[in-house]
C-alpha cells in the first residue's frame, strides 16, 4: 500500500462529488425541457484494496474510494405506455370535437336565420298564396321564399363538405408528420446502438426518442415492444413502423370515395387505424359528417319532388298548367328555384282548375306538405329537427369524451412527472449534500497533506 | 407522492383554464340572453324550441289568413245587406201593385223603380275584394253576372259554383267565398221551385205592366223564396264570422303559452346566470390568486 493510497481515495471523493455536481446542475438546467427525465449519480464504493494490513495474519479489505459507476436516468416504462394510451384516445376524441364543434357552429339553431326558419317561412308563403291566388305579390313572396331556403340548404350542405375537405387536408398533414417521426426516431434507435457498444449511456437521445414515441402516438395507436432501449420496435396494426433504424413510410392518398387516407408506401395496404387523431378525422369526415350530408339529401329531395308533384297538376296566373317549381331531380348541393319561375313568377300555380284563377287548392295542398310524413315516417320539420338533435348529440359526446380524456392524460403526466420529472427543491438538496462532501473530502485532502508533511519534513 | 414544481404550475395552469372556461360560458349565457347557443348545450331543448318555433310561425300564419277570410266575409255581408234591401224594396212594389187602385202612371214608375233595382242587384253581384269578384266562385278575374242580352232570363252566371277553402286553424278549413248562382238562385240552384232574381223581378215588371194583378200576387211567394233564401245565406255568413272570431280567440291563447314555452326552453333565466357568473367569478379568482402565492415559493429563495 502507498503513501499516497488516502490522497487517492480523497481525489476520488472529490472527483464523484463534481461529477455529481455536475448531474445536478444538468437537471437544474433541463427542469423545464418537454420530455426530460431527471438523471441521478450513483456513487459506487470502489472494488476493496485486499491484503495484510495490520499485525497479524489476518487478511482485511480496504476500501478505495467512491466512483460514479452510472448516471441513472428515470425509468418510467409502465407510466409511458399508459400515457401512450391516453394520448391516442385524447387525440382522437379532440379531433372529432374540433370537427364536430365546427359543423354545429353552421347550423344557427335554434334561431331565425336557419333551415328550420326558412322551412317555415316557406310554407307560411304558400299558405298567404292560397288567401290571395291572384295576387302577384303573393307569388314573388313564395318565389322569394323558396329562394332564401335553396340558398340556406345549399349553403350547409357547401359548409359541409368544405368539413370533409378540411379532414382530409388534416389527414394528408399527418402522413409527413408521422414520416418525420419514424425517421427520427430510427435514426436515434441507430445513435443509441453506436452509443451502447461506446459505453456510454445515451440519457439525453433517448428521452428525445421516447418524446417523439409519445408525439407519434397523438396521431396513430402504436404498440411499442421492447425495453425502451435498442430493441423498440413500434407497429401500427400488426405492421411495424419502426425496428431498431429501420422505418416504414405511408402515404397520404385519395380512395375510391375521394376522401383521403393512409396506406404503407412499400404496399400500398390501409394502414390500420385503431385510434389516434388520424382516425377521429376519419372517423369524423367518414361517418358522421357524410352521414349528416346524406340526411340532408333525404329531406332536400323529399321537399323538392313532392312539391314538383303537385305543382305540376295546378295551374299558374296566366292559365296555363303549372311546370316545376324546384329544377327537378335536385339535391341539397343544387337545390334551385327552377330557372322559369325564377325570371317570371307568374308560372307558380296556385289554382288546381283551369281558367280559376281563384281557385286555392293547389297552393293549399302544397301548403300542407308541411303536415305529410315524407322522410322515415316523419314530416320536413320533424326530419330536421332531428339532424340537428342528432348534430347536437354527437358534438356533446365527443367534447365530454375529450374533457375526460385530456383530464386523464394530464393525471397520467402528473403521475410520470412525479416520479421522472426534476425537483428543484430536491436539486437543491442535493447540491448542499454534494457540496458539503465535497468540502469534507477537501479537507481530507488537506489533513492528509499535512500528515505526509510530518514524516517528510520533520523527520 | 413525490411532487415537481412542474407538477405544481401545470396544475395550476389547468385549473385556471378550466375555470375561466366555465367563466366565459357563464358570460355568455348572461350577455346573450340564450340558455341555448348551440345545439349540443340542451340536445332535448333544441329539438323543444325548434319544434315550439316551427308552431307559433304555422299560428301566425293562421291568424294572418283569418284576417284576411274575416275581412272578405265582411265584404259579403255588406254585398248581401244591400241584396236584402233591394230584394225587400220589391216585395213592397208587388204589394203595392197588387192592389188594383194603382193608376197607370203609377204603374209605369213601379217598373222603371224596378229596373233600377236589377241594375243595383247586379252590381252588388259584381262586387270586388280589391281586384277580384268574389261571387263569381274560382272564376274571380271577370264580372260573375252578365247581361245575357235577351229578355228572360236578363242576365246568366258566369263564374262557377266552387267553394275556396282557406286554412285557419291547424287542423280547419273555412271557405272564405259565397258563391253567386247560390245567391241569386242562377238556374235554380238554391231554390229550384222558382226563377232567379233577375228573372223573377223581370217577370214581375211584365205583369205590372200588363195589369195583371193575380199574376203579381201569385209572383210574391217566388220573391219571398228569394229573399228567405239570401237572409239565409246572410247569416251563415255570420255565423262563419263568430267562429272566426272564436277560433282567433283560441289561436291567441295558444300562442302565448308556446311563446312562453318557448322562452322558458330557450332563454336564460336572468337571476340564476346571474349568481352562476358570481360564483364562478369567484372561483377563478381563487384559483389566479392560488396560483400566484405557490408558484413563488422554492428551496433556492432559502439558500444563502
Amino acid at each position: 500500500m502507498s503513501s499516497f493510497f488516502g490522497i487517492n481515495v480523497a481525489l476520488s471523493a472529490l472527483k464523484a462529488s463534481q461529477y455529481a455536481m455536475d448531474v445536478t446542475g444538468h437537471n437544474i438546467a433541463n427542469a423545464n425541457t418537454e420530455g426530460y427525465r431527471r438523471q441521478q449519480a450513483i456513487f459506487t464504493a470502489n472494488s476493496p484494496y485486499t491484503n495484510n494490513f495490520g499485525s497479524g495474519s489476518t487478511t482485511t479489505q480496504l476500501g478505495t474510494g467512491v466512483t460514479v459507476s452510472e448516471i441513472r436516468r428515470t425509468q418510467t416504462d409502465f407510466l409511458d405506455s399508459q400515457v401512450r394510451i391516453e394520448n391516442q384516445l385524447c387525440g382522437m376524441w379532440t379531433a372529432k370535437n374540433e370537427a364536430l364543434q365546427q359543423v354545429e357552429s353552421l347550423l344557427s339553431e335554434p334561431g331565425d336565420n336557419g333551415i328550420s326558419a326558412a322551412l317555415d317561412r316557406f310554407w307560411n308563403s304558400w299558405q298567404n298564396l292560397a288567401t290571395s291566388p291572384e295576387s302577384a305579390a303573393a307569388r314573388t313572396d313564395v318565389v322569394s321564399s323558396a329562394t332564401s331556403l335553396s340558398d340556406s340548404i345549399r349553403n350547409l350542405y357547401e359548409n359541409l363538405r368544405s368539413v370533409q375537405t378540411d379532414l382530409d387536408r388534416n389527414v394528408a398533414d399527418s402522413a409527413s408528420e408521422i414520416n418525420a417521426l419514424v425517421q427520427e426516431i430510427a435514426s436515434i434507435n441507430n445513435q443509441t446502438v453506436q452509443g451502447r457498444s461506446g459505453d456510454y449511456q445515451p440519457n439525453d437521445l433517448i428521452d428525445r426518442r421516447d418524446l417523439l414515441v409519445e408525439q407519434l402516438s397523438r396521431l396513430l395507436r402504436i404498440e411499442v415492444h421492447g425495453s425502451g432501449g435498442s430493441n423498440m420496435i413500434i407497429s401500427v396494426g400488426g405492421k411495424v413502423l419502426v425496428q431498431g433504424n429501420y422505418s416504414a413510410t405511408v402515404d397520404a392518398v385519395i380512395g375510391d370515395n375521394g376522401a383521403t387516407k393512409l396506406v404503407w408506401d412499400d404496399d400500398g395496404t390501409d394502414v390500420a387505424l385503431n385510434g389516434g387523431e388520424v382516425k377521429g378525422c376519419t372517423d369524423a369526415r367518414d361517418s358522421l359528417v357524410e352521414g349528416y350530408i346524406e340526411s340532408l339529401d333525404d329531406i332536400t329531395q323529399a321537399i323538392v319532388s313532392r312539391v314538383n308533384a303537385i305543382h305540376v297538376t295546378g295551374f299558374d296566373a296566366n292559365g296555363n298548367p303549372g311546370g316545376d317549381f324546384f329544377t327537378a331531380g335536385s339535391d341539397a348541393g343544387n337545390i334551385s328555384v327552377d330557372a322559369a319561375v325564377l325570371a317570371s313568377p307568374s308560372l307558380v300555380a296556385a289554382s288546381g282548375v283551369a281558367g280559376g284563377p281563384g281557385d286555392n287548392s293547389v297552393a293549399n295542398a302544397i301548403a300542407n306538405i308541411r303536415k305529410e310524413l315524407l322522410v322515415d315516417s316523419q314530416t320536413i320539420g320533424e326530419s330536421y329537427a332531428g339532424l340537428v338533435a342528432k348534430i347536437g348529440s354527437d358534438a356533446r359526446e365527443s367534447s365530454v369524451h375529450s374533457e375526460a380524456h385530456e383530464y386523464t392524460l394530464s393525471n397520467r403526466k402528473t403521475q410520470r412527472d412525479s416520479i421522472a420529472g426534476v425537483s428543484i427543491d430536491e436539486e437543491m438538496t442535493n447540491m448542499i449534500r454534494y457540496q458539503q462532501a465535497y468540502n469534507a473530502a477537501a479537507r481530507i485532502f488537506t489533513v492528509m497533506d499535512e500528515m505526509l508533511d510530518t514524516i517528510i519534513n520533520s523527520i | 407522492m413525490r411532487i415537481t414544481f412542474n407538477m405544481m404550475a401545470s396544475r395550476a395552469l389547468n385549473n385556471m383554464t378550466s375555470t375561466a372556461e366555465r367563466l366565459m360560458e357563464a358570460q355568455d349565457r348572461v350577455s346573450s340572453g340564450k340558455r341555448i347557443r348551440k345545439p349540443s348545450d340542451d340536445v332535448t331543448g333544441t329539438g323543444r324550441a325548434l319544434s315550439l318555433r316551427s308552431t307559433i310561425s304555422e299560428i301566425e300564419q293562421y291568424l294572418r289568413n283569418s284576417d284576411m277570410v274575416k275581412s272578405q266575409l265582411s265584404v259579403t255581408n255588406s254585398a248581401m245587406d244591400s241584396v236584402v234591401t233591394s230584394l225587400e224594396r220589391v216585395r213592397d212594389v208587388a204589394l203595392q201593385a197588387a192592389n188594383s187602385t194603382v193608376t197607370v202612371e203609377a204603374r209605369a214608375a213601379m217598373t222603371s223603380e224596378l229596373d233600377q233595382i236589377m241594375s243595383s242587384l247586379a252590381a252588388a253581384g259584381n262586387t270586388q275584394y280589391g281586384d277580384k269578384y268574389i261571387f263569381g266562385g274560382s272564376i274571380t278575374n271577370q264580372p260573375p253576372i252578365v247581361s245575357s242580352g235577351v229578355t228572360m232570363p236578363p242576365y246568366s252566371y258566369a263564374g262557377n259554383d266552387t267553394q275556396i277553402s282557406v286554412q285557419v286553424a291547424p287542423w280547419t278549413n273555412t271557405t272564405c267565398n259565397v258563391v253567386g248562382s247560390a245567391i241569386f238562385n242562377m238556374n235554380g240552384a238554391a231554390v229550384p221551385t222558382s226563377p232567379d232574381v233577375f228573372s223573377t223581378i223581370q217577370s214581375l215588371k211584365e205583369e205590372i205592366q200588363a195589369g195583371d194583378l193575380q199574376a203579381v200576387s201569385a209572383r210574391i211567394a217566388d220573391i219571398d223564396a228569394n229573399l228567405n233564401n239570401v237572409i239565409t245565406i246572410r247569416s251563415e255568413v255570420g255565423a262563419r264570422t263568430s267562429r272566426l272570431e272564436n277560433m282567433n280567440e283560441s289561436l291567441l291563447d295558444s300562442k302565448t303559452s308556446l311563446s312562453t314555452l318557448l322562452s322558458e326552453t330557450e332563454d336564460t333565466d336572468l337571476t340564476q346566470a346571474v349568481l352562476e357568473l358570481r360564483t364562478r367569478e369567484n372561483v377563478y379568482q381563487a384559483a389566479v390568486s392560488v396560483a400566484g402565492r405557490i408558484l413563488n415559493i422554492t428551496l433556492a429563495d432559502y439558500i444563502k
